[in-house]
């Protein structure tokens, strides 16, 4: 009888304790973004209140956000152009050499490895000016791929590492029993690894999404008008009406509209990207 | 697709995958590079047939890399042995440069930055471990909302940089919200303790995520059916975790940890926006801006972007020998 | 399997050191070859943006009478810092993306010294203020044309103060108002950036010191640096200056201000366009004063501000870029720049022009500290002694060093950056 009871107890305290887990989590993750959203409603000129909520709310900051003069909307369609190129670019490429690395036998593979991750170990400002002499040279000032090619070496080595260390952990059983049937190496990965490490594959999808949305040292160098200019350049062209004044409830209003279509993105691409991995999958 | 089910279920039916394997699950991993190494071996022109195939496979990564990369990392180092005159070209100096900044006039910034870089590294590291980690768990329950609760989890790694370098300054102002909260008035941005935790929260609150996102996806690769033999064989929730779990994300965790290293050390915005680098947040990233950018020394610069490069290269290298020496073994097992 | 390795390990070296082998020939910082490009055509202009749209205005009434040598406005980021990121990279490369650009009155030295700028000494600058000219003037030579200017003034409250001191003394008198109404007294830009040095400047001006002489000699280990200095540290001590100022930038100071928690801000014109705007969230809105900064033994001096316009070595249109500078600097541009763009305008005679006067309330005062106003350093090294400065003051106004430690020690720190350059 005790028994019963002390485990129900038990099971109790476990799926309180869990959802205390996920309110913490979401807290956590939400409250700046909050505050954010928050200083985005207040009125342009009332910046100087921590009320938590927006008393007389105004979309006075957002309207600016789109306002012709920002051009913000182009914006957002030159960084779903830019980071969509790149991610899917980036993403064939990483998946083929992540393959290669972990499921093929050749030499140097350690060598190859430690190659592409020394690639992100090097300062971005010192690889900006010799970038932009190149692209100079090559009359890439002002043009999508002057972004999009650094944006995937940027994201490559991420892609590379994160997809080998997925791919590695799938069973050789699958893939050699597969080769016996008579499937070659190709059709062997496709319908049995990238299913198998499908969550791996999402993951390393986003994560290069964001990073690519996200770019704005190089763009802000390259794209000098609004013909292509991403969101990030964007952004840091906001300005007061004079020299100092900084338009923080502008900013926060772009940071909110430059975040959310990115979760929207995600939210709604979430079951394709997956479904479209394990299409003819096992899982 | 019949055969390949056939073959997953026999798989999971198979003895090793069931309780006697499970607890270490290494036996599993290792099992696969010897006999893959045996059956390579019984093969050998296939082999090598399948090494021009992994050749032109690997080949666009590291043209992309060699071209937007590679080369101007070549022109960096290149340039770090030159000296920065005005008015007149620049002369070969070796490593009159590296000297300066090292053990030279720039050695107490060039110290100063690289104890507060270390600094950030290993505080945000840590951080952003334990609470990706325990994100990730969290996430990995079945319940419903879930997809909702990984879309909020994405919020803070999704806002862009100095958009969110802004907010913090904004929220950690003197008279900002973070005060208002707590009910005193630290001057954040105005002393190093302060200064320096307010850059640790603000970065381990934007990154967390990205850990938490990695070590999901790996949990999400681990088959239930190890946890339910586990669970037949009176394996608690603490061994469940500490032998299944941890080992089998420990790639996944690995990579993660490693890809913040990289950023962490080359950390810029945040404190740049935060303090322009007062109170002892000088990062080294700083320093070869202030250096280019601010001081119009390209080859200085270059040298602090060179010694910055050896910095991460060695703390990666440390790391992998130490933590993750698995993730450079190839199929051969042992490193090429 | 060997071979293989050796081609792929080869193949990227080979694409990586041909590429240098092909490009490392045009030497870093290659001063570009100026001489040719001294044709007609359309240009580019660079500057912060505008949100205001009206310079497109501007430009447009240029480009209708110059159908053959149109200008193409390039907004770049609104932080200073960027906009020197991205002016430094294209320069450096002589690329020439930007043929004309607004350089920060500081950078003129820089730039210039570097043979980045062409020389515009057939520049007509008569009519404009001397030390705006001054200010893009390097080794005699007049590399960046004046576009607009700046000065500090210090804000006050008439509905509390009735007259503004006119010295540090009658100021710290004045913070009796501030403690009977419970609010802080003084404050300006305290955080360690460009605007402390612009600050600390100000301070040692005003006590009839230099940062650097005419001469080119450091001299803030003087007693009027000391004194200037001295006016701040005892600030924060005695409680004048708060102690939050110590994170303030220009936009903080501002708040505070606006909020009604100051008595006394140095800050620059532009605070009083946004505090007495219309609807703003301001408890000064109608009484906001103006007056110029005070000084140890009368009026202080306030630094310079505002941009210059300066020429691109890479640019193949110079001959246009210069008609459009002068075009910039025309009584009619600067004029609009003024009602249009709040941007204090170069020309002196509008200045006493009555109908501006009437629109612009703080016009007279801007004008008087204009003409007392003092240039920071003109150094080739500019950054470099700017960040020297804010450091070593910053830990002096947080009470790590003492006056004295601290500009002794500037003074060598300064010397050194002088000597080498």
């Amino acid at each position: 009888m005790s028994g019963t009871w002390t485990s129900r107890v038990r099971r109790w305290a476990a799926s309180a304790s869990f959802a205390v887990g996920v309110a913490l989590l979401v807290v956590f993750c939400l409250a700046p973004f909050y505050w954010m959203l928050v200083s985005g409603l207040k009125s342009p000129t009332a910046i100087f209140n921590n009320d938590l909520l927006p008393t007389t709310a105004s979309l006075e900051n957002f309207a600016a956000v789109f306002s012709g003069r920002n051009q913000f909307s182009r914006a957002l369609l030159n960084s779903v152009v830019v980071a969509g190129v790149t991610t899917l670019t980036a993403m064939i490429v990483g998946v083929s050499t992540a393959y290669a690395l972990t499921r093929l036998v050749f030499p140097g593979r350690t060598v190859i490895l430690a190659l592409i991750l020394a690639a992100s170990m090097f300062p971005g400002v010192a690889i900006l000016t010799p970038l932009y002499e190149l692209f100079a040279d090559l009359g890439w000032i002002n043009t999508y791929q002057a972004m999009v090619v650094p944006d995937i070496s940027f994201a490559l080595p991420l892609a590379i590492w994160t997809l080998t260390a997925f791919f590695r952990e799938m069973p050789w059983e699958l893939e050699q029993a597969a080769k016996v049937d008579g499937a070659n190496p190709f059709q062997a990965f496709r319908l049995i690894i990238l299913p198998l490490a499908a969550p791996g594959v999402f993951t390393t999808t986003i994560l290069v999404f964001i990073a690519a949305w996200n770019e704005y040292l190089i763009a802000s160098n390259v794209s000098i008008d609004a013909s292509t200019s991403p969101v990030t350049v964007a952004i840091a062209k906001f300005t007061g009406s004079s020299q100092f004044e900084q338009p923080f409830g502008t900013q926060m209003a772009a940071g909110v509209v430059a975040t959310i279509p990115l979760v929207i993105m995600v939210l709604l691409f979430q079951r394709r990207i997956v479904e479209g991995l394990t299409a003819g999958g096992l899982k | 697709m019949k055969a390949g089910r056939a073959v997953l279920d026999d798989v999971v039916r198979h003895p090793d995958m069931t309780l006697e394997g499970a607890p270490d699950p290494r036996t599993r991993t290792q099992a696969a590079p010897d006999g893959a190494r045996a059956g390579g071996a019984r093969r050998r022109p296939g082999r090598s047939r399948e090494g021009r195939f992994a050749f032109w496979l690997v080949l666009p990564t590291l043209i992309v890399l060699a071209g937007v990369i590679g080369y101007p990392v070549v022109r960096a180092v290149v340039r770090s042995l030159y000296d920065d005159p005005v008015g007149r070209t620049p002369e070969f100096i070796g490593l009159g440069n590296y000297a300066e900044a090292v053990v030279g006039s720039g050695a107490e910034d060039f110290w100063a930055a690289l104890s507060t870089t270390m600094f950030f590294t290993g505080t945000t590291v840590v951080l952003e471990l334990v609470i990706g980690m325990a994100m990730a768990l969290v996430m990995n329950r079945a319940f419903r909302g879930r997809s909702i609760v990984r879309a909020v989890v994405l919020v803070p790694w999704a806002i862009p940089t100095a958009v969110c370098a802004v907010l913090w300054r904004w929220t950690f102002d003197a008279n900002g919200i973070v005060n208002h909260l707590i009910g005193q008035q630290v001057l954040w941005t105005g002393s190093e303790w302060p200064a320096k935790w307010a850059i640790v929260f603000a970065d381990t609150w934007k990154t967390a995520p990205f850990i938490a996102l990695l070590v999901l996806a790996g949990l999400q690769t681990i088959s239930q059916e190890i946890y339910e033999a586990a669970r037949v064989d009176g394996a608690g929730p603490v061994r469940r975790f500490v032998s299944i779990t941890l080992p089998l994300v420990r790639p996944a965790i690995v990579v993660a940890v490693l890809f913040r290293m990289l950023d962490v050390l080359r950390i810029y915005d945040l404190p740049q926006i935060f303090t322009h680098g007062a109170n002892d947040t000088r990062t080294l990233s700083m320093l070869v801006v202030e250096e280019s950018i601010g001081n119009l020394k390209a080859g200085m610069g270059s040298a602090l972007s060179t010694l910055t490069f050896l910095i991460v290269f060695l703390v990666a290298l440390v790391y992998i020998r130490v933590l993750g020496a698995r993730v450079l073994n190839g199929r051969d097992g042992g490193a090429a | 399997m060997k071979h293989t390795r050796k081609f792929a390990v080869g193949a990227v070296l080979a694409a990586a050191v041909g590429m240098v082998a092909g490009c490392s020939g045009d030497a870093e910082q290659a001063p570009a070859e100026g001489s040719e490009g001294s044709g007609r055509g359309p240009i580019t202009f660079a500057q912060g943006k505008d949100t205001t749209g009206k310079l497109q205005t501007v430009i447009d009434g240029w480009n209708a009478d110059h159908p053959d040598e149109e200008v193409t406005f390039i907004e770049l980021a609104e932080a200073a810092d960027e906009q020197r990121t991205a002016l430094v990279q294209d320069f450096q490369a002589g690329a020439g993306t930007y043929d004309v650009a607004g350089l920060d009155v500081v950078w003129t030295a820089e730039f210039a010294a570097r043979d980045w700028l062409v020389p515009l000494d057939d520049i007509d600058t008569t009519g404009l203020f001397e030390s705006t000219v001054d200010s893009g003037t390097y080794d005699g030579t007049l590399y960046a044309a004046p576009y607009n200017t700046n000065a500090g003034f210090l804000y006050y409250r008439t509905d509390l103060v009735e007259t503004p001191p006119t010295t540090w003394a009658e100021l710290e008198d004045a913070c009796d108002i501030a403690v009977a109404n419970e609010i802080d007294c003084y404050a300006g830009q305290f955080a360690q950036y460009e605007g402390l040095t612009v600050n600390f400047s100000e301070a040692v001006n005003s006590a009839g010191g230099s940062v650097i002489d005419e001469n080119g000699e450091v001299t803030v280990d003087t007693p009027e640096a000391k004194a200037g200095l001295q006016f701040l540290v005892d600030g924060f001590e005695s409680g004048t200056i708060p102690a939050e100022a110590i994170t303030y930038q220009e936009e903080e100071g501002r708040r505070a201000f606006q909020a009604g928690n100051l008595l006394f801000l140095r800050n620059w014109p532009y605070v009083h366009g946004l505090a007495t705007q219309e609807g703003a969230d301001s408890v000064v809105q109608d009484t906001i004063g103006i007056a110029p900064l005070p000084g140890a033994d009368g009026l202080g001096a306030s630094t310079l501000g505002g941009y210059n316009l300066a020429i691109s070595k890479a640019s193949e249109n110079q001959q246009t870029a210069k008609d459009f500078i002068t075009y910039l600097e025309s009584e009619e541009v600067q004029r609009t720049l003024l009602t249009e763009l709040s941007l204090p305008p170069v020309r002196s005679s509008l200045y006493d022009d009555a109908a501006l006067q009437a629109d612009v309330p703080y016009l007279a005062t801007l004008k008087s500290a204009l003409e007392n106003a003092v240039a920071r350093p003109k150094a080739v090294a500019y950054s470099e002694l700017s960040t020297l400065i804010s450091t070593e003051v910053y830990e002096a106004l947080q009470g790590s060093v003492t006056v004295d430690e601290a500009l002794s020690g500037l003074q060598e720190d300064l010397q050194d950056v002088v000597d080498a350059s």
